[in-house]
């Protein structure tokens, strides 16, 4: 039923860049052959190789949905721009890399989006497929193209482009829709038949069973429902119990060099800090820790079935994991004497969380990063990422005591109630960690990197206007300024990316032919650099009479209908309206793992709850538990202490002013 | 020092082959780990299992003769080892031999002194010919050779040992490891080239043919040591590990200036061709 379009991709490799993208042949693939009874799955993440591979979602899927009998799945990638003009002049379809098989011989075609530049390459991969872009235009042959990941939480500007959009989790919803397909094409009912079940289907969003409607000045005014199988509100999937979700079991080895090439193993989902800027944080709610002992069987397991020797125990703050460490001393007895490296990413910025990076990493400490967010205390209130600058010192000196090098520091600029004070903050931080390694390190330096801030959909920040691309780049040049002959070396992202990034974070279903526009002027690749153009965007909204300013840089007020109401995460929109108005007074909101449940609506109407491994809450200070905060009801700063070197102290606290 | 050190023969084809040696160094370090080997390992940080690898082979190029030496703290058993490091290694590597060598045994990348290549072309078999010859019976031949961005004019003509047009369209790799390697073509070149003072690449002498000859596939099916007359393989394939195997029959070395049909036929394939 399906032949190997092999022959003809490999003439092709010569001539292309990074070849082995295209090869497929990791070790643990899978190799199951199709039969007619399956329902064949192609999971698409719409990146580079090297990005995509080692993707944990996708993995997860792909190994879940081969377990079944009555499904089968591959994967495909983007096709680099030298690799998608070779297979066009060659007449090569979009292609899978487990058998090469073309892309429209599979039932679903499903997109990962965890970032929404990534939605122009939703295009090429479908136009490269011959899927037509438009689920309006598909067929009763084409296979039905499905979105997930964090970014498709506001669906609408991708909504013309796909046929179903799962919101939360995806490993429930992919067995309902594979069943959903196989009635489906038994009963021989029209795409139309297919569509409303699917929309039946919990935390599945069907865009064509919706209408949009808008206001005179442009706004949205409503979007409902056109037929009585979808819901008024899509709510997300979530998974109550990742102990029943024990994958990827054998994880993907690479064959070539790809980002975070290590044997990656989720340790919870969830976070329940509440930073306010933070997608992530909001929409994976409530905290879902995986049991200790299937966490380390999953460790022993996957470096048998691997050849890895790093480790990474994956979640949005691992150091938060309830007993951390006697998880990791676990892990590391298990392992005896072979040479393995455990890492944390997203670490905690305390002293604790250094010191378990330190007891874990057997490799060279050269760099180790943290993400304080903001410059100054008061910045930190109002997004609610609540460390303390003690807190931070004492990280840092711990990290140059246990023999790290180089501090990379990461902050936000843009972000709402924001002053110049705040941004200059970001270097006086800088200075101050050059100076506390200087004591430990000769030439010792610090990277701070700093990136403007993009209002997310179900987040306490979807009613703020986002920072123009000159005031961010104004905001820049004081920060360079004011690292000018330091060792504090900045790094800034790009202005402009973060406005089109804006756009389709906040943007509704008028931004779908802006993205067909910019794809159709080679606007591929957005999220890298060498590719990206906001002259496209602009082009694009000036083509459909839209308007960026509107989108992106417009604060909305409290009866603002988002182009996302029908979507939802969980989170009451009265908390999150609540929480904007603490933060824009720097009120703080504590971790409610630990403190009593303040409602945000997760927990109370999907009927789940927080799945803590350990009645012991994470040790360390104020970040283990959310007790304790410096300054948390005086609203003073804290002031820089600095403790080996009296002398030093003074100097640095008159930076500080 | 380590007192053991295992010499592999390995091969690299299918897709494999697109992988380039960075890569591939990364996915032997972990086969070495998985088939449990007593590794040696560097001093330092970062540990790294201590291997030594032969001449690169530039990506996209398949081959039957790729070598690598491991240092291990313990006796294993040849053939075993084979066995169990081609269980855990990707599809299209597999180690073909396998022998103990002397620890302080030269790096192959300073003994290699030559490699036979097999390239498959689209060209027609006896224009190709006409232009080899050309190259052969030329006294020197310019190349612009590209490194780190910088172009040098180089000379090919003392790199190439030896060019024969194969008289068949197809060449039948028989390693002893699965199913022989066949490589096939419209046209099939087989080059003896010089590994030192640099590895000389096919794709060179194809370049600088009047016009430029089509290689579909470049094939390494031998790395040699010793000559300049006599050479021989460092591992050949059937010794220790790998079953019965015949060893692909070398290119005898022949006056420069003169290009003559292949001195043995392979007897999988067809008799000569007629001499061209």
């Amino acid at each position: 039923m399906s032949h190997t379009l092999w022959p003809s991709v490999e003439p092709l490799l010569p001539g292309v860049a990074r070849p082995a993208r295209y090869i497929g042949g990791e070790g643990n693939m899978i190799r199951k052959e199709p039969s007619p009874e399956m329902v064949r799955w192609l999971l698409v993440f719409p990146d580079a190789y090297e990005i995509g591979l080692p993707n944990l979602g996708l993995q997860i899927l792909y190994e879940l949905l081969n377990d079944r009998p009555d499904a089968q799945a591959e994967r495909a990638y983007a096709p680099w721009p030298d690799m998608g003009a070779a297979m066009r002049a060659a007449g090569v379809p979009l292609f899978s890399v487990d058998r090469h098989d073309r892309a429209d011989a599979f039932d679903v075609v499903a997109f990962t989006f965890p970032a929404e530049l990534l939605y122009t390459n939703l295009l090429e991969c479908l136009d490269l497929a011959r899927i037509p872009l438009r689920s309006a235009d598909r067929g009763p042959d084409s296979p039905l193209v499905v979105a997930g990941g964090h970014a498709v939480m506001n669906p609408e500007p991708i909504a013309e482009f796909v046929d179903a959009v799962v919101i939360g989790d995806g490993e429930d919803a992919v067995v309902d829709i594979t069943a959903a397909v196989k009635q489906w094409r038994s009963g021989g009912g029209t795409r139309h038949e297919l569509m409303t079940a699917l929309a039946r289907i919990d935390g599945v969003y069907v865009p064509s069973l919706y209408d949009v409607s808008y206001n005179r000045d442009g706004t949205v005014a409503a979007v409902e429902p056109n037929h009585p199988a979808a819901p008024e509100r899509v709510d997300a999937r979530k998974l109550a119990d990742l102990a029943d979700m024990p994958y990827p079991r054998r994880p993907l080895v690479p064959l070539t060099e790809v980002v975070h090439d290590r044997l990656n193993v989720e340790v919870f989902r969830g976070c329940t800090r509440g930073c306010r800027f933070c997608q992530a944080g909001m929409i994976t709610r409530p905290v879902r820790e995986r049991p200790p002992e299937q966490i380390r069987r999953m460790v022993r397991d996957g470096l048998e079935s691997s050849g890895y020797e790093d480790v990474s125990l994956l979640s949005l703050s691992s150091a938060d994991y309830s007993d951390a460490e006697g998880l990791v001393r676990g892990i590391m007895d298990d392992c005896g004497d072979r040479r393995i490296s455990l890492s944390l990413p997203s670490l905690r910025v305390d002293a604790f969380g250094v010191g378990i990076a330190s007891e874990v990493s057997r490799v060279k400490k050269t760099g180790l990063t943290f993400a304080p967010e903001a410059g100054t205390w008061r910045m930190r209130r109002v997004v609610n990422k609540l460390i303390s600058e003690d807190d931070l010192y004492a990280a840092v000196e711990a990290a140059y005591a246990n023999g790290w090098k180089r501090m990379k520091l990461y902050f936000m600029i843009g972000l709402p109630t924001e002053t110049d004070e705040d941004v200059l903050g970001i270097a006086e931080l800088g200075r101050n960690v050059v100076e506390i390694g200087k004591r430990h390190v000769k030439g010792a330096s610090a990277t701070m990197s700093v990136g403007g801030f993009v209002p997310k959909a179900h987040t306490p920040f979807q009613w703020f206007g986002q920072d123009q691309p000159d005031a961010l780049a104004r905001k820049i040049a004081l920060l360079k300024d004011a690292t000018r002959r330091t060792r504090a070396q900045l790094r800034w992202h790009d202005p402009s990316a973060t406005t089109a990034e804006g756009l389709m974070s906040r943007g509704d279903r008028r931004l779908g032919p802006v993205i067909e526009h910019v794809w159709r002027a080679g606007g591929v690749f957005q999220e890298w650099g060498e590719h990206f153009s906001l002259d496209l965007w602009r082009a694009g909204m000036h083509a459909h009479g839209l308007d960026i300013e509107s989108t992106v840089h417009r604060t909305r007020d409290d009866q603002e209908v988002f182009p996302w109401e029908h979507v939802s995460a969980g989170l009451r929109r009265e908390f999150l309206w609540d929480e904007w108005q603490e933060a824009l007074a720097a009120n703080v909101l504590e971790d409610c793992r630990w403190t009593p449940c303040y409602d945000c609506g997760v927990c109370t109407d999907f009927g789940i709850e927080h799945l803590v491994a350990s009645a012991t809450p994470p040790a360390g200070g104020s970040q283990g538990t959310g007790q304790h905060l410096p300054g948390a009801a005086s609203g003073t700063g804290t002031p820089v202490r600095l403790s080996a070197k009296p002398t030093q102290t003074h100097e640095v606290a008159t930076a500080t002013r | 020092m380590s007192p053991l050190r295992l010499r592999l023969r390995f091969t690299k084809t299918g897709r494999v082959r697109f992988i380039g040696h960075l890569d591939l160094v990364r996915v032997w370090e972990r086969a070495v780990r998985r088939a449990k080997l007593p590794l040696e390992f560097t001093a330092g940080y970062s540990p790294r299992p201590r291997m030594h690898f032969g001449l690169a082979l530039p990506t996209g190029f398949a081959s039957t003769a790729e070598y690598l030496d491991v240092d291990l703290s313990d006796h294993v058993d040849a053939d075993e080892t084979a066995i169990a490091l081609s269980s855990v290694l990707p599809e299209g590597i597999d180690v073909v031999a396998a022998a103990a060598v002397a620890a302080d045994s030269q790096s192959l990348q300073a003994v290699v002194a030559a490699s036979d290549y097999v390239v498959a072309s689209d060209d027609d078999p006896s224009a190709a010919a006409e232009r080899l010859t050309a190259v052969l019976e030329a006294g020197s031949i310019e190349y612009e050779l590209e490194r780190k961005g910088r172009t040098t004019t180089v000379d090919l003509r003392p790199g190439i040992l030896d060019l024969a047009v194969a008289p068949t369209r197809e060449v039948r790799l028989d390693v002893g490891s699965g199913a022989p390697t066949v490589v096939s073509g419209r046209c099939i070149v087989r080059m003896r080239l010089a590994a030192q003072p640099r590895s000389y690449r096919p794709t060179e002498v194809c370049a600088v043919t009047e016009p430029p000859l089509a290689a579909v596939l470049v094939h390494r099916c031998a790395q040699l040591v010793g000559g300049p007359v006599e050479f021989s393989e460092p591992l050949p394939v059937g010794s220790s590990a790998g079953g019965p195997a015949h060893r692909p029959e070398p290119i005898e070395r022949s006056g420069n200036g003169s290009l003559r049909e292949e001195a043995t036929p392979d007897p999988s394939t067809t008799a000569l061709a007629p001499r061209i």
